[in-house]
Parts: structure tokens; sequence; C-alpha cells
């Protein structure tokens, strides 16, 4: 584990006693936190201080998360890089109930992202939470009222299909399905002793509904309603997210990782620096650059010589035009 | 000229034949041939006898034909001073300012005033007649030019006067090569309220890609408010901006994915601009835009917000949005003849630029990559690659597939640029002698070129350290070649010898290609 790169994730900062106030945040850092793996936290002002534009972002030696548009299919990315590399915590899980797994992981996807994405940005006073908590201190006057608005433009063109009016009825059954489901296995975690996916896919929404002013009521209603529910969140936040995270830059000092910066600056004074060979596409190309240099160069040269407008050259050939020309002008003369 | 020419023959050839028409009709019964008048006399002996105008004549056209559109109220306005003129001298003084004012509004083609003795019973007075007409209401504009190593196609459409207030509305759109492109539209101002300047606001959006160098993209949206002076020799500007940086690759370095984000640009610049370059001398020199001396300086200071109540609170990122820096540049050119046909010519080019970030903590911090100053290309240090020269750093190496097998090429840096700068260009260019290559323009040179850029800002260093660092690791090149100079910039294709170069440089080797555009 110590030859491995350390895990380094991006997240927005925390607020509202949450671990960071985007539900897709809280979700990759519940998965890594599930797995009891070390890793680092590089606190983002906004989204596009991120090294992917997109919060959250994983960065991890040289491999970084790649960035989708949307910030639950950046944190279902980082969920999957850390399943297949990290940890799998599905592993122990026996096919029926991996089918189940699908069906929940799902069932989430297609109704309580929508649900959290219509409470944060399409609701009024959920958007003005958001707004005062995410972007009001971190950016100055014009930015952050232009910075949300821009990103609110993006998810409501997103979400134009969706019917408004099911959104929330659909979400609160997923949540009565959920809190049956965890009656009914009365393990700590849904799929029973050990966590799964699925747990980190929920934290990031029960976290949310439970704790944050910017959620609708009657979804954190629904979530304070049902008691098991609440014991589910508080257990989990309770065992996983005691300790404070590491922060990136306590990482750096241990490791005495130099900003690279100052490496960069200095420098040797070389003569001569090394050659490196241009491949077969380039020379190629290069050869007929100059065969195009070339011919352009004789077609102005051969202009030039011989259009006669610059040069003139034989005098013998002159002389024979002026004689000429002057019995023209004779006859011209003669004429008028 | 000719206008002013016109101005000044006629009022004495005929406001003074009152005086000496006497004088003139006993000339013409001595003498059958007319008698050749020397005008210089006669206007020096009378140019100081009272003379007013008493009534002007406006004699107006538009475009073609079209109907004129330009308000009354805004040529009274200019023509006002004149009824101010007491004596001979003080109208032909006035005639040329008016006719300056209104040239300087940018919507006459044709300014022409005569003044003529029209009131034959007064003689301290005369009638101006002016006549004016219009440019064309719309232009259109379609270019393609080489900018910082990429291609780009313009277009602009502008409309002229379309209100009457001599306004000067504008849009523009380039489109570049590696799909940067900018949008622009802007309302410009000559003369507003008789003041003597050109007032501009200015709205655009540009989107610049410079993957290829440095790994990030930047998206600039914001407007600019600027009062220039009618010479263009001083201008001042306030620019809003909202500016974003982003990494579309995920290759960038760890320096460029520090500086990515959203940033408040807010800042003041002024630019002075002092040309004493002269065409008339011709000769090579008057390719480059004339023998003498020019120096551009400009000078921006952005951070200019009112301080917000709340301190921000302390975000692992750690950096501030609103930039904050001071940044001068100084650009200076100089062509001298070296033998009195001015077909040798030497020209000396120095640049020399500071960026200096202010504010708590301002210097503990890199400054904002998309401000800082880049070296190398056909333009700043020949014989390097585009934004070769300069600190850089190892980009994020791509992912080895699952076998495990490791790329052969090396890995790309990206340039970072630095925050002190200079670039020196001395070059001696000749006509090439034949006549046919003169008709080109094409010109010969030998060239010695050798900048440094170096960070400032962000590593804790003592001056007396950078200066010396600065010393030690300039870089130099050498070369001669084919140039094709334009009063723009010139088009060079060079054969190059670096002398002096640091580890990590791109160096072009042997031809190198380019538009070198001019900074002053």
């Amino acid at each position: 584990m110590s030859s491995q790169p350390i895990c380094i994730i991006y997240k927005w900062s925390d607020c509202w006693g949450l671990p960071s106030l985007s539900p897709a945040c809280i979700q990759a850092e519940a998965y890594l936190r599930l797995t009891g793996v070390d890793f680092a936290v590089e606190v983002c002002s906004t989204s596009s201080s991120s090294p992917t534009g997109q919060l959250p972002a994983l960065e991890r030696g040289a491999y970084i998360s790649p960035g989708a548009s949307d910030e639950f299919a950046s944190a279902a990315a980082v969920i999957a890089y850390a399943k297949k590399h990290i940890k799998d915590l599905d592993a122990h899980l026996s096919l029926s109930q991996r089918a189940d797994l699908l069906a929940f992981a799902n069932l989430i996807e297609s109704r309580l992202n929508v649900a959290t994405n219509v409470t944060m940005w399409c609701e009024g006073r959920g958007f003005s939470e958001l707004k005062k908590a995410a972007y009001s201190g971190k950016l100055p006057f014009p930015l952050n009222q232009l910075v949300p608005w821009s990103k609110q433009r993006e998810v409501r063109r997103r979400l134009a299909q969706t019917d408004m009016d099911q959104v929330y009825p659909n979400a609160l059954e997923v949540l009565d399905a959920i809190a049956d489901r965890l009656r009914s296995t009365g393990g700590p975690f849904l799929f029973g002793a050990k966590p799964t996916t699925v747990d980190a896919l929920l934290m990031g929404h029960l976290l949310f509904y439970r704790l944050s002013p910017a959620v609708a009521p009657v979804l954190q209603d629904k979530v304070q309603s049902q008691r098991v529910l609440c014991e589910y969140v508080d257990r989990l936040l309770g065992q996983n997210f005691s300790v404070p995270a590491l922060p990136r830059s306590a990482l750096e000092a241990s490791t005495n990782e130099a900003p690279s910066w100052t490496d960069a600056a200095k420098g040797q004074k070389k003569p001569t620096p090394t050659v490196v060979e241009p491949s077969p596409a380039e020379q190629q190309f290069r050869r007929h650059s100059y065969y195009w240099l070339l011919g352009a160069g004789a077609a102005i040269a051969s202009y030039i010589l011989l259009s006669g407008r610059y040069i003139q050259f034989a005098t013998v050939m002159e002389q024979a035009g002026e004689d000429e020309a002057d019995n023209d002008d004779d006859e011209e003369d003669v004429e008028q | 000229m000719a206008t002013a020419a016109s101005a000044e023959e006629r009022p004495f050839a005929q406001s003074n034949d009152n005086q000496l028409s006497e004088g003139e009709r006993k000339g013409e019964d001595r003498l059958s041939a007319p008698q050749s008048v020397d005008y210089t006399t006669l206007y020096e002996s009378i140019k100081d006898k009272p003379c007013r105008v008493i009534q002007i004549n406006q004699h107006v056209e538009g475009f073609n034909g079209r109907p004129f559109r330009t308000r009354a109220n805004l040529i009274e306005r200019e023509l006002e001073p004149i009824h101010n003129a007491q004596t001979l001298s003080e109208v032909h003084e006035q005639l040329d300012a008016a006719g300056r004012r209104l040239k300087q509004l940018g919507v006459f083609g044709t300014v022409e005033f005569l003044a003529h003795e029209e009131p034959l019973d007064d003689p301290s007075a005369c009638t101006v007649d002016v006549h004016l007409e219009e440019t064309n209401w719309y232009k259109l504009r379609a270019a393609t030019y080489v900018e910082d190593s990429e291609r780009t196609f313009e277009l602009g459409a502008s409309l002229t006067n379309a209100l009457g207030n001599a306004e000067h509305l504008g849009a523009n759109f380039e489109y570049g090569t590696e799909n940067s492109h900018t949008a622009s539209v802007s309302y410009r101002q000559p003369r507003a309220f008789g003041f003597p300047a050109l007032f501009e606001l200015r709205g655009s959006q540009l989107f610049r890609n410079n993957q290829k160098t440095s790994s990030y993209t930047e998206q600039l949206r914001g407007a600019v408010l600027g009062v220039k002076s009618l010479s263009g020799a001083h201008t001042v500007e306030y620019e809003l901006g909202w500016r974003r940086l982003l990494d579309p690759s995920r290759s960038a370095s760890r320096a460029v994915v520090a500086q990515m984000g959203d940033y408040l640009k807010s800042a003041v610049r002024y630019t002075a601009l002092v040309d004493r370059r002269d065409m008339a001398a011709g000769g090579a020199a008057a390719a480059v835009g004339g023998a003498g001396w020019a120096v551009k300086s400009s000078t921006e200071v952005a951070g200019i917000v009112p301080p917000t109540g709340s301190s921000t609170s302390s975000s692992g990122s750690g950096a501030d949005s609103t930039l904050r820096f001071i940044r001068q540049q100084v650009d200076l050119v100089a062509n001298v003849p070296m033998d009195e046909t001015g077909a040798v010519v030497f020209s000396l080019g120095l640049s020399a630029g500071l960026l200096l970030p202010w504010g708590e903590a301002g210097m503990s911090r890199p400054s904002c990559i998309a401000d800082r100053f880049f070296l190398g290309g056909p333009s700043s240090l020949r014989g390097f690659k585009f934004k070769g020269a300069g600190p850089s750093d190892l980009r994020r190496p791509p992912v080895s597939r699952s076998g495990g097998e490791t790329t052969q090429a090396a890995t790309r840096r990206d340039a970072l640029g630095g925050d002190a700068y200079t670039s020196i260009f001395a070059s001696l260019m000749f006509q090439l002698p034949h006549p046919a290559l003169k008709l080109l323009n094409l010109h010969g040179h030998a060239f010695v070129n050798g900048g440094n850029v170096i960070p400032v800002s962000g590593m804790s260093r003592t001056p007396s350290v950078l200066l010396s660092e600065f010393g030690s690791t300039f870089r130099w090149s050498c070369g001669a070649g084919l140039v094709v100079p334009t009063p723009l910039g010139r088009f060079e294709a060079n054969y190059c010898v670096v002398l002096a170069a640091q580890e990590h440089d791109r160096v072009r080797r042997g031809l190198q290609l380019g538009f070198a555009a001019s900074n002053v």
C-alpha cells in the first residue's frame, strides 16, 4: 500500500455540518472512507479550480478521473475507478445480491439524483442557499452571481425533459423503499454487515437531505420522519467520518514534495540541448514543405524574369521593337 | 492638405479685392498682360487687419447622393469657434482648426472651406462656405493574419454615423485555426460633447486555446471602457472581465493545474505611444516604419475593486479570485539608416516587462499564467519555438495501459512564462541589389536576438538572487535570412544559430519561418 501513490480527492468545502456541500462529493468521499484506504483531500473553492473542471475529482499518481458534464457522473467515475483499482466493496456479494445492487444503484441514479438536482438548482430558495454557501465568500462580487447563474442554466437545460410534478413523489417512494429495506435487513448497511457501493451513493443524498437548508422541506421531513434512515445516517457519520480528512498540503509537507515551480526555474547553462529525432511523418512533412517553397520560389523567379515587366532582356529585340513603334507612331500621325 | 491650401489661397485673393481693386485696375490699364500678384507679401501686409466671419453657409452632401445623416447641431458645435476670429490670420487659423475637428469625427470624406468677400459693402466681413461630403454608412471587412503562431480569420462590420451623431458601431468576429475565437461589439464616439478625445465602449467574449504550449484554455468575458486621445498617443482604459481557466485535456502540469479556476479582472490600463519615426527618409527604413525611434509604454493595475467586508475563509486551494497585479511593459524601436542612400538600416528593438502581484500575501503566490510574459518564436526570440524559452514544468504523463509498456516519446512540458521579461533584437537590414527584388520589398538581414524571462512571485528569493539568475540564464541566438518588412511587422525566413539556451528550452533548428509582429 505504501508503494502505491496516495489518492487525492478534490471536493467542495464543508458546510452545514456536512463533509462537503455537494452531495456528489459526499458520495465519492464516503466510498473512499468505507474502503478504509488512506487519502488526502484538496478543497476547491469552485468547480473550475479542480483539475478536471468538475468536482469531485480523483487524482492518484499520474491518473486523473475524467470530468463529466454532471457532478453525479463525475462521482460515478471516481467510484468506478476506486472499485477497479483500489478496493471493490461489492466483492463479497452473492449473485442475487449483485442484481439487487444494480437495481438500487439505478433507482438512486434515476430518481434521487434528479430530485437532488432539482432541489439544488431549480428551486428558488434552494438555489439561493446554495449560492450563499458555495460562492458568496469565495468569489468577488460580479462573479459570485455570474458563475452560479451559468451553472444553473446548464443544469436546467439538462433537466428540461423531466416532469417536474413527478420528481418529488418519485424520490419519496425511493426513500420509503430504502427505509423498508433497511428495516428488513436489520444490519448496519443496506446489504448486511459489510458496506457496499450503494451505501456510499445513499450517504450523499441522505446526509444532504438530513442536514442541508438547501433541500426541499418535503424531502427533509421524509428523512427525519423515518427513524431508521436517521439512525443509518448517524451511524455511518459517526463510524466513518469522525476522523477529519488529511489535507493535501499536509501530505506534501510530510513527503517533502517541493512545488515543481522552483525546479523548473533553476537550470544549468548548457550550450546544446538534446536532439530529438523527428518522426518519419514529420520528416516527410518537412520534405514536402521544402518542395513547396522551392516550387513557389521558382514560380516567382520565372514570373519576374520571363514576363518582361521588370527586366528587359535582349537589346536586339528591343531595337526591333523601337523601330516598329516608330513606324506605328508615324502611321498614327499620318492618320490624324 | 489640399483643403487647407484652398482655404489659404482664396481668402486673400478675393477678400482683399476690396482694398486692392483700384490698384489692380490701374495696373491693368498700364499693361495688357495680367500681372503676377505676390500673394505672400499681400497676405503678410493685410493679415492683421480686422476681418470677421458673419455667415457660414453649409453645403452638405451624403455619400453617393444619399441623404445627409449627420446632425446639424454636431456640425454647428464644431463650426462655432470660427465666429471668434477677429483678424484675417485668425480666420485662417480657425478654419484650419475647424477642418481638423470635423475630420477627427471620422465621418466626412471631404471637408472644404472657402472664405469669400460676399458682403461687398463691408470690407472687414467675409462669408465662409463649408463643403462636406460623408463617407459610406457601413463597412465590411474580412482579413486573415498570423498572431502568436495561430492563423486567424477575422470578419468585421461597422456602422458609421448611422444615427447622425458621428458614432461608430462595430462588430468583430475572429476565428483561429486552433479553435480560439473572439467576438466583440464596440461603440466609439469621437469628440463626445466636444471634448478632444475618443470614447470607446467594447464588450467581448474571448476564447483562447493554449493547449499546445501550456495545456490550458482561457475564456474571458467582459467589457472595456476607454478614452483615447485623438492622435492615438494616449489611451486610458478600464476593463472588467470574468476569466475562466480550464484544462480539458487533463494533462497539465502541477503548476498549471494550481492556476485553474474563475478570476475577476478589474483593471485600469494606461498606454502611451511616442513615435518619432520619419517616413520621408525612404530607403530600407521606410519599410519598417521610418527612420527614428518609437517608444510604447503600457501600465496596467489590476485589482481595483472595493474591499469586501468579510475576509475570505482560508480555502484549501488558497488562490484569491480577484486578480491583483501591476504590469508594466515598455517597447522601444529604433531604426538608423547606415548610409545616405538608406539602403542599409540598423534596427534595434528592446522590450522589457515586469509583473508584480500586490495585496496581502501577493508575492507568496505565483501570478496568474494568463497575464505572464512568454518568450520564444519569431516575434520575441528567434531560433526558439513559440513560447519555447523560459520556465516550464513537466506535464502529467499519459497513463500506461494495463500491459505496462512505457511510451518512448519524452513527456511534453508546459510553458509557464515568467514575471520579469526582456527581449533584445539588433539587426542589419539591407535592400537586395536587384530591382525586381526591390519591387517585391524583399530585404536581407543579419540579426542578434537575446532575451530572458524568469518568475518573480511565488518564489521566496531576494531581489539580488533574482537579478543574478536573470543575468546568468540569458538566452542568445543569431542568424541571417530574408525578410519582407511591413509597418505592422516582418515576414521572415531565417536560418538561426542558438548561442545560449537553457535546459528544457525548445529550440528550433535550421530554417524558421514566421511573422514577427511589431510591438509599437
